[in-house]
This record gives structure tokens, sequence and C-alpha cells, in this order.
């Protein structure tokens, strides 16, 4: 098909849209969201009954601020990540696993945490893969109606800033301390959704094929022709 | 800067469902897109395939635009993931025809018995059952020797198009004659 045709079906094809909201705009809607959920999640599980004292401990205060900063950094990398042309540079994403590595790093080198350290509390996982859950599954349902043009980077950051703040709930819910532990059941699960969300995204955020009308048809059907049926343009070819 | 506003005002009116908008901005781009794969592509063979290819995702993708950002960074990052991706889907197609040639020659040698007839009778029974589409660009290409370019003057298809289903006649080939790792 000449490029001058294809325009003029595409014209043709035009419906009115509804716009998305600006990128600071639905991260700070999603976060809002993601925030209360994870507070009502909190809340139902209990909280730890050393909160008080803990909130006057400067090392937990820096991690919790560690995990909020890769919270907010990630999501609005991702939300960004959805528009083609809005992130102007790598920064944001690359500062927000910068702070989940510092988080790590922090509990890792923390050396008032007690010993000796044990390899119980896999009970955690569940905890915070419950907590990431209604978080990371809308951010995900928020991105795909976008148009993400690097789904393996927006997935990665979406699940990353999605499960930081689960982890970030977990501490206000988990008491235990040793290093092993934070490192084992907090930290390596995180890392393990980062990296398969990361591998997965192209599948994660798979969007409806693109859809124009059969030459001669006023409405297109919803599967679209395939390359079998006929081949005889480079457009219909691409809508599978 | 003055480009820019244009274009955006055009999107907008496009978004709102303005049709001569719409096409005035589709034939704009296509110009801006034409040159900015002109300058990165080794061949003018693949400037067209990019040019429509962006039109369509901006066509899918038109209500991802925000109309406080300027259209020109987005209409770009469009266009260049369309390029990136084609020059990617024809590395992989060079290696699948390379690798093609190859099967054919290994469907007819691995064809039961020790003259060419049985070898030649197994590979027509086998291409029998691949799709008539699929079956009347092999013969094309590999029993007509003729070019991807000529078989995409000759049936209407796009070269893409015909590299597509070549590639996936040989992909279903290998299934008939069992090839390992099919």
């Amino acid at each position: 098909m000449r490029t001058d045709d294809l325009i003029r079906s595409l014209a043709a094809d035009l419906r009115r849209v509804q716009p998305l909201r600006a990128v600071e705009q639905r991260t700070m809607l999603w976060a809002a969201f993601s925030l209360l959920s994870v507070l009502l999640g909190t809340l139902a599980r209990g909280t730890r009954p050393d909160l008080a004292s803990k909130l006057r401990d400067p090392v937990y205060l820096v991690e919790t601020a560690l995990l909020l900063a890769t919270f907010l950094l990630a999501g609005r990398s991702a939300f960004q990540l959805s528009v083609p042309g809005a992130e102007r540079s790598a920064r944001g994403r690359v500062l927000s696993i910068v702070g989940f590595l510092l988080w790590g790093a922090v509990v890792a080198s923390d050396a008032s945490a007690p010993s000796p350290p044990s390899l119980n509390g896999a009970s955690c996982i569940p905890t915070i893969l419950g907590l990431a859950l209604v978080p990371g599954l809308t951010v995900l349902l928020l991105l795909r109606k976008a148009a993400p043009l690097r789904p393996g980077w927006t997935a990665g950051v979406a699940l990353l800033s999605a499960a930081s703040l689960a982890v970030l709930a977990s501490v206000l819910v988990c008491a235990r301390e040793d290093r092993l532990h934070l490192l084992l059941w907090h930290f390596a699960p995180v890392v393990l959704v980062v990296v398969i969300g990361s591998g997965l995204g192209r599948r994660l955020l798979r969007r409806a094929p693109i859809a124009l009308p059969w030459p001669g048809e006023s409405r297109r059907t919803k599967a679209g022709p395939s390359l079998e049926r006929d081949g005889s343009s480079l457009w219909i070819a691409r809508r599978r | 800067m003055g480009l820019d506003r244009h274009l955006s005002e055009l999107m907008r009116r496009a978004q709102d469902g303005d049709r001569r908008a719409y096409e005035a901005l589709l034939t704009e781009v296509t110009g801006l897109v034409r040159a900015f794969a002109r300058a990165r592509l080794p061949h003018a063979d693949g400037v067209e395939d990019v040019a429509q290819e962006t039109l369509l995702a901006i066509h899918r993708d038109r209500h991802a635009w925000d109309a406080g950002r300027p259209f020109l960074p987005w209409m770009y990052a469009i266009a260049r993931n369309r390029l990136l991706d084609l020059v990617a889907k024809r590395r992989r197609q060079q290696l699948n025809e390379v690798g093609s040639d190859r099967l054919l020659e290994e469907v007819a040698s691995s064809a039961p018995g020790a003259d060419r007839e049985p070898a030649n009778r197994f590979l027509r029974r086998a291409l029998a059952m691949l799709s008539t589409r699929q079956r009347e660009i092999i013969q094309m290409l590999k029993f007509d020797e003729l070019s991807v370019a000529d078989i995409s003057l000759k049936t209407g298809m796009s070269r893409s198009s015909v590299k597509i289903t070549a590639h996936r006649g040989y992909k279903a080939l290998r299934k008939l004659v069992g090839e390992p790792g099919s």
C-alpha cells in the first residue's frame, strides 16, 4: 500500500479519543491509591510491637526514607516510560535502582543488627507479595493503557516501585532485624520480582494490535486479517 | 518551536476527531519521519517501511500524547522505536533466510531413498501441506529463483510480508520433516 493511501485510511478510521492524564497526575493518583491499599494491608496485618521506639532510630528512618524514595522515583519513571518521549533522561530510573540497592547496603552494613542470623522467616515473602499485589497489578493495568516503547524497563521499574512500597510496609510489620533475614526474605524477593517482571515486560504490557478497516470495509473485525488471507500490503501484514 | 506548535495543534484536533487535521498531521509527519529514517538507514528501501510503521503506531497511540507536552519528541520517540524494531527484524530475517536455504537442501537430502526422485516427491508432499500462500512464496523463492523484490512486485505484497510468509513456511516445513529443534 502506498503511504498516501495509508494516510487516507487512517484518517477515515479516526475516532475521537480521550487523552491520557498528564504523567505527574497519573503518578500521583496511583501513588495515593497504592499507599492507601498498602496502609490498609499493614493495619490488617498489625504493626510490629516496637514501632514507636524504632521511629526514633536514625538508621531505621534512613532505611524507610530510601524505600519511600525508591517507590516514588520508580513509579514516576514507569509512568514517564509509558509515554513516548516523556523521559528526558534515565536519571530517575537509575536513581530508583540506586535507592533500592542503597537500602540493601544499609541493611547489610547495619552494625547494630542482632546476631546470630537464622534462615527462618520465609513467611515474610507472602506478606511482601500480598502487599505488592494491588499496587503492582494496578500499575501494570494503567501502563498497558498508555504506550510504553520499552516494555522491559517499564515493567521492571513499575514492579520495583510496587515491591519497594510493600517492603516498606513489611518493615513496619516484621520485627526481625538480623541482616540475613532482611537480605534473604525482604531484599532478594524484590530483586527476583523486578528481574522476572522486566523479562516478561513485553507480555505484561502487551497491547491490542494496530487495527484498521479493510479496504472497502467500514468497520473492521476485532481479530483482523492474517497474512495467509491476504498479504497484499504492508499495513495489513503489520496488523498481527 | 513554530513547527511543534503547529503539529501539536493538529494533533489536539485529531484527538478530538477532526479528520482533516489528522490527514494534514500525518502528511507532515511522513516527511519528517522519512528524513529521520533516511539519515539513519544504510539503504533507502526501509525508509517507507519506517514511515508507515510510525504512522500506524501514532494512530494506535494517539491517546497517549499529552497536549501539555511538545509533539515532536513524542513523534520522534515512536519513529526511533519503529526504526530500531525494523532493523532488528531485518537482522533476524537475514539469519533465517540463510538458515532456510540450508533447510531446503537438507529436506531433499534427508528424504528417504538414495536417488533424487523420492527426495523430490517427499519435498513436494511436504510443500503441498503448507498454506497456498506459503507454498507459492517458497516455490517462487527457491524453485523459480525469484528475488524478494520480484515476488513483491509480482504479488503486490510488501517485501516484509514476503519474507515473513516465507519464514513461516520454512518453520512449518521444519515441523513436517521433523527436523530437530523445530
